[in-house]
């Protein structure tokens, strides 16, 4: 018999000490993964959206509610003019860019639906006709960013469920979200290339016009299929050629319908604009100098900038404070995991005098007898890290919960009254790094065996006739 | 292998006082013999054996096996010499409970390289003192008798040169303490090992011709 079956043997005859040893190491490891696991999950859906979107910065301009019009920019988002993507682009710590047009096209009222928004909204002037706001906005003085002045819209205002809705032929006189996409996609942006396999017919093309892309549940509820029409704004024609399965998750400028970026910028009648600039920035930059040079650029110092670095903070709500304590309960975890392991470890092997002395007494080395206890609680560690993972792992899926209205309406300008689903959560998910695991594991072994190791030294200081006697 | 104590004096601190249990020994065991050390419960029997097998320290004068002064040694020494030269046997036999008895047989050689042969040789020493069928069991499932016959395996698995017995038949009735002095008696008459069993059972001690009577 060797010395690994020798302890292996050792661990199974001692099936009670075995099993509350193993129960201590994995309860402790189960914890510790548990944390961990959370704390990564966490921190992993809170950055999905914009590894989704393939941005490492998302660049928006916030300003007064904008006018309403038949296709107008969602509640308080401002027009960016198009030339300053490229403006952008040619930052030095810049890989990617790519704007996109998010927008609200609303069914064609009635003359009773306008005459209640008017009354009701306080618009002054109600301007149907789109041809009214052809063209770029007028230029603010000094500053390179175009914005009409907005001050007579209410966003989320049009939400009319009664007879002017019904007379409208609506159930709802609500917008359809709709954005213009880059019909060439890149990695960048709420259609990336590697979306383009959960399409259903297929992408836009250069010549593709009034060609739209619906949202699979979009498309669901209203009953249309590839080849049918939509009406958007006032263009009724508008051919399905592709249906996209945007997954479960939250999407950054996730639309009901996608059009080429021409033809959002034609609808919205603002000249050449985008609404949302999506940003990818060289490995190690520094955001902040970045931030500074797109505001200079952009001549706007209160221009929306939301980068991954602080989106947990910034955009999740999830405050330094908050991280700093998850971050202190965490070490506490880890603190109180091992310690755990360590004293059961010793003294699990401090009750073992008796048989340490009895192994002295028939002629047992001191090194042999640390040897066999080292290796008893190397096994014993192994084990129990390993069902401390299980555990942990089988247990992080409690924790796998739908965190609600994590996208800022701003990044996913769904209006309130929207009919359609709007998927704005963000799903927790248990992903164990392998490294987390080995490292895990290890420690559960190194501290095991290390505390085992400690005790063991101490018995081996009693004569061979005391720790005999303890038997 | 002989067996020479020196001024023995051993020494134990009780909370507030001293507890002098033995002191100033003196005895020779000569190689072949086979000695009785007989006294009264509490003598210092045992810690004169444990002395004497090196798992214990006098705190005055030496202990010197086979021409070896104990006190020079390290611990790893000792270790080694109880291991090739004694063959320890326990008041209370000290079998492992979760090891059965082939395993507690075999405990001192498990990691000794020519671990086959010596448990070869043994078994047929558990063949002669009649335990070779209980080998499977666990203590637990043995007599005191059969118990005490492992634990004598045990001490004889290295082939030792001394055995020291503490109160071999402590624990057992007339006809098994019978059976386990006559299997010390054999191996001290054909093997020539030198023995020495610590008694306090008057019956016991008049079976051997040579006695230290400690106490007296």
């Amino acid at each position: 018999m060797s010395l690994v079956s020798f302890s292996i043997k050792n661990i199974i005859t001692r099936r009670r000490r075995s099993l509350a040893s193993l129960a201590g190491i994995s309860i402790s490891i189960a914890l510790f993964i548990s944390v961990i696991l959370i704390l990564k999950s966490a921190q992993g859906a809170f950055r999905k959206p914009l590894a989704e979107a393939g941005a490492d910065m998302i660049v928006q301009l916030q300003g007064e509610p904008c006018v309403w019009s038949i296709v107008k920019l969602p509640t308080d988002l401002n027009p960016i003019p198009l030339k300053l993507v490229d403006k952008i682009k040619s930052l030095d710590e810049v890989v990617a860019v790519d704007g996109s047009l998010i927008t609200w096209a609303f069914p064609i009222p009635s003359q009773s639906q306008i005459q209640k928004m008017q009354d009701t909204v306080k618009i002054e002037k109600m301007q149907v006709q789109s041809s009214a706001r052809k063209g770029m906005p007028a230029q603010k003085e000094g500053a390179d960013l175009a914005a009409e002045p907005c001050d007579t819209g209410v966003p989320g205002s049009f939400c009319d469920t009664g007879e002017n809705a019904a007379t409208a032929g609506q159930s709802n006189f609500s917008p359809i979200v709709v954005v213009g996409v880059n019909p060439e996609p890149g990695e960048l942006g709420p259609i990336k290339k590697s979306d383009l396999k959960n399409i259903q017919g297929r992408y836009f093309t250069k010549e593709d016009n009034y060609a739209v892309i619906l949202d699979k549940d979009f498309a669901r509820t209203r009953n249309l299929k590839l080849e049918d029409n939509i009406s958007i704004g006032k263009r009724l024609d508008n051919k399905v050629i592709g249906i996209i399965d945007p997954g479960y998750d939250a999407k950054i400028a996730g639309a009901q319908v996608f059009v080429p970026l021409k033809v959002a910028i034609e609808m919205t009648g603002r000249g050449e604009i985008v609404d949302i600039i999506f940003i990818k920035l060289k490995g190690g930059v520094d955001t902040t100098v970045v931030k500074q040079k797109i505001k200079k650029a952009l001549s706007n110092e209160d221009v929306t900038i939301t980068t991954s670095k602080d989106y947990l903070s910034s955009v999740a709500g999830f405050s330094f404070l908050a991280q700093g304590l998850m971050l202190a309960i965490f070490f506490i975890v880890i603190l109180i995991s091992f310690l755990f392991i360590a004293k059961t470890a010793f003294g699990s092997v401090l009750e073992r005098s008796g048989e340490v002395g009895i192994l002295k007494a028939v002629g047992w080395r001191n090194k042999d007898i640390i040897k066999l206890i080292v290796m008893e609680n190397s096994i014993l560690g192994l084990l129990g890290g390993l069902i401390g993972c299980l555990l942990g792992y089988l247990t992080s899926f409690i924790y796998r919960i739908n965190l609600p209205s994590a996208l800022p309406y701003y990044l996913n300008p769904y209006p309130p009254c929207s009919q359609h689903l709007v998927k704005n959560t963000l799903q927790v998910q248990a992903v164990l790094p392998v490294s987390i695991f080995l490292l895990t594991i290890l420690l559960a072994v190194l501290i095991q065996s290390l505390s085992g190791m400690l005790a063991a030294v101490r018995i081996l200081k009693l004569v061979p006739a005391d720790a005999a006697r303890r038997l | 292998m002989s067996i020479k104590l020196e001024n023995v004096s051993k020494v134990f601190w009780a909370p507030h006082k001293e507890l002098k249990i033995l002191e100033n020994i003196n005895l020779e065991v000569k190689d072949k013999d086979m000695l009785i050390i007989f006294g009264r419960s509490g003598a210092g029997k045992s810690t004169l054996l444990n002395i004497m097998g090196g798992m214990d320290s006098p705190t005055s004068g030496k202990a010197i096996v086979d021409g070896v002064d104990l006190s020079g040694l390290k611990a790893d020494e000792l270790a080694k010499l109880r291991k090739e030269k004694i063959g320890y046997i326990f008041q209370s036999f000290n079998l492992l409970g979760n090891l059965k008895a082939i395993d507690n047989i075999t405990l001192p050689v498990i990691l000794d390289e020519d671990k086959d042969k010596k448990i070869n040789e043994v078994m047929k020493l558990a063949q002669e003192i009649g335990i070779k069928d209980r080998l499977g069991h666990l203590p637990g499932e043995l007599s005191l008798g059969e118990q005490q016959r492992v634990a004598i395996a045990r001490a004889m698995i290295n082939s030792p040169r001394i055995i020291l017995a503490d109160e071999p038949t402590a624990h057992l009735d007339n006809e098994n303490s019978s059976k386990i002095i006559e299997i010390f008696k054999k191996l001290n008459r054909e093997q020539g090992i030198t023995i020495v069993l610590v008694t306090d059972h008057e019956w016991v001690a008049s079976n051997f011709e040579h006695r230290f009577h400690l106490g007296e």
